[in-house]
């Protein structure tokens, strides 16, 4: 059995296994929207204030609490289920690989539904062809995925993981947050999103490396 | 020499490292009794 | 005497070298006296940087070896390297303060990258208390370290190109274009720390290998600890 077969048949159990305990869809993403509605209460009642950061609010919210969809505990195996994949032959490249890359389709999912929140929530003013920042958002629930898998699998087992996973993630994710929040600004400018879609593939591309060449190495049976 | 901002910085960054080499010396004598 | 006292030793006169070089240096003509500060904020800043390449240096040399020195060695680089990022953060903060009014610059990519940096170094040394398994906790912090060497220069990079496009970059001095003073006292104190560093490398470094060794011997296996079960309840009992 090939690689990517490996890693398509692992990608399709966790997506079965999510629809099934729906953690991503009804615990995580009502915590990003929570936290949405918790910034503009905290702020000072300031329409123009609101629309300037509601942008940047999206990516924030985006990582800080999207990152909770790839520590979901449908993704977590125990070592015993581990054992159990080895034994059958699956490459733990392969399963770095499918894991990610569902973490990274339910993150979509999770973007597609904050967004038109923050839209709604912060009336950040119109800027023409905003959609282009379409690939930086889907680059972004790419990056935010290997980067959370692999935290995943550094805190397994672990009895801080909970607290410790989110600690990992979040000074590594800034390499992703900064080139995505310049988005909507390279767009007005006409910059286009060339440039920070180039560095967010090359983090995404670096962080994917180093997760599916160590996955064999931190595989362990403890 | 005399600006309270130099003397913070300096101060701040000798009582720091003092301070560690204090912590490494006290787990030095830890480790010492617990022979 | 073993090497870490006569580095600890040869630092402190270092230190105290660098010190008198600091006073003697001349204030600078923009900023006045607290230009001083760089003698100890470059230092710290430099430091702080090379131990956590270290850091990832002797986890990936670990990986590949498997030798248990390394490990600790990327360790307690790991802690001292804490130890030099905060210094910088903070004499940074001071310098910026003092000099231009503001303590946190957000177009600056080098405060940005440091402070991520530190927030990297928590983590790793979260990631460390947190495994017991010795094996294990070399393993994944070696991991975490290489991740870490990797965002922290792209941290570096996206500030600067995105964010201090609009920003004329704070004017730190870091050319040839410095008083002979000035770059000699930097010099010597740069010389004094990173032998500080060396020194408190090796001292800390034998004390986790002492560390791990001890934890070895207690064999903490489940024995006698096992045999006590909470009791079952039966419901409205």
């Amino acid at each position: 059995m090939t690689f990517r077969k490996q890693a398509m048949i692992i990608l399709r159990r966790d997506l079965r296994i999510e629809g099934r305990s729906g953690e991503a869809m009804f615990i995580t993403v009502p915590f990003g929207l929570v936290a949405l509605f918790l910034i503009p209460l905290a702020l000072p009642l300031n329409t123009e204030l609101l629309s300037t950061i509601g942008p940047g609010m999206f990516w924030v919210v985006t990582l800080l609490f999207g990152m909770f969809i790839t520590f979901r505990q449908s993704a977590a195996e125990s070592s015993a289920q581990k054992e159990q994949l080895r034994m059958l032959g699956v490459d733990p490249a392969a399963r770095f690989t499918g894991r990610a890359a569902a973490s990274a389709m339910l993150l979509l999912v999770f973007e597609l539904i904050v967004a038109p929140a923050m839209i709604v929530l912060f009336a950040p003013a119109a800027v023409p062809g905003w959609l282009a920042v379409t690939p930086l958002a889907i680059l972004a629930a790419a990056g935010l995925a290997v980067i959370g898998t692999l935290a995943a699998d550094l805190t397994a087992s672990l009895r801080t993981r909970s607290a410790l996973a989110p600690l990992l993630v979040a000074p590594l994710s800034v390499p992703l947050l900064v080139p995505a929040a310049q988005g909507l600004e390279s767009i007005r400018t006409k910059n286009g999103i060339l440039i920070p879609a180039l560095f967010m593939v090359a983090v995404v591309l670096a962080v994917a490396v180093i997760g599916v060449v160590t996955a064999q190495p931190l595989e362990e049976t403890t | 020499m005399t600006d309270p901002s130099v003397l913070a910085s300096f101060l701040i960054t000798y009582v720091a490292v003092a301070a560690y080499v204090a912590t490494l010396f006290w787990r030095h004598r830890k480790q010492r009794e617990d022979l | 005497m073993k090497p870490r006292y006569a580095l600890l030793g040869l630092a402190t006169i270092g230190m105290v070298y660098g010190f008198s070089w600091a006073s003697r240096m001349p204030g600078d003509a923009v900023q006045g006296e607290s230009a001083r500060i760089i003698s100890v904020h470059v230092p710290t800043a430099w430091l702080a940087f090379l131990a956590f390449g270290m850091t990832a240096v002797f986890g990936i040399a670990w990986l590949v070896t498997k030798r248990a020195k390394l490990d600790h060695l990327a360790a307690a680089s790991a802690e001292v390297g804490v130890l030099f990022t905060g210094l910088a953060l903070v004499t940074g903060m001071i310098w910026g303060k003092a000099t231009w009014g503001i303590a946190w610059d957000w177009g600056d990519a080098r405060l940005a990258s440091t402070a991520m940096m530190f927030f990297v170094y928590l983590g790793y040394l979260a990631l460390r208390r947190a495994t017991p398994d010795p094996v294990q906790r070399a393993r994944r912090s070696a991991v975490l370290g290489a991740v870490g060497a990797l965002q922290v220069p792209l941290v570096y990079f996206s500030v600067n190109i995105w964010r201090t496009l609009h920003q004329t970059q704070s004017v730190r001095p870091d050319g040839a274009s410095l008083p002979t003073e000035t770059l000699i006292s930097m010099l010597v104190n740069l010389a004094a720390f990173t032998v500080l560093y060396l020194g408190l490398l090796l001292w800390r470094a034998d004390q986790l290998r002492v560390e791990e060794a001890r934890l070895a011997q207690t064999h903490l296996t489940p024995n006698a600890g096992a045999a006590v079960v909470p009791p079952k309840l039966q419901p409205g009992s």
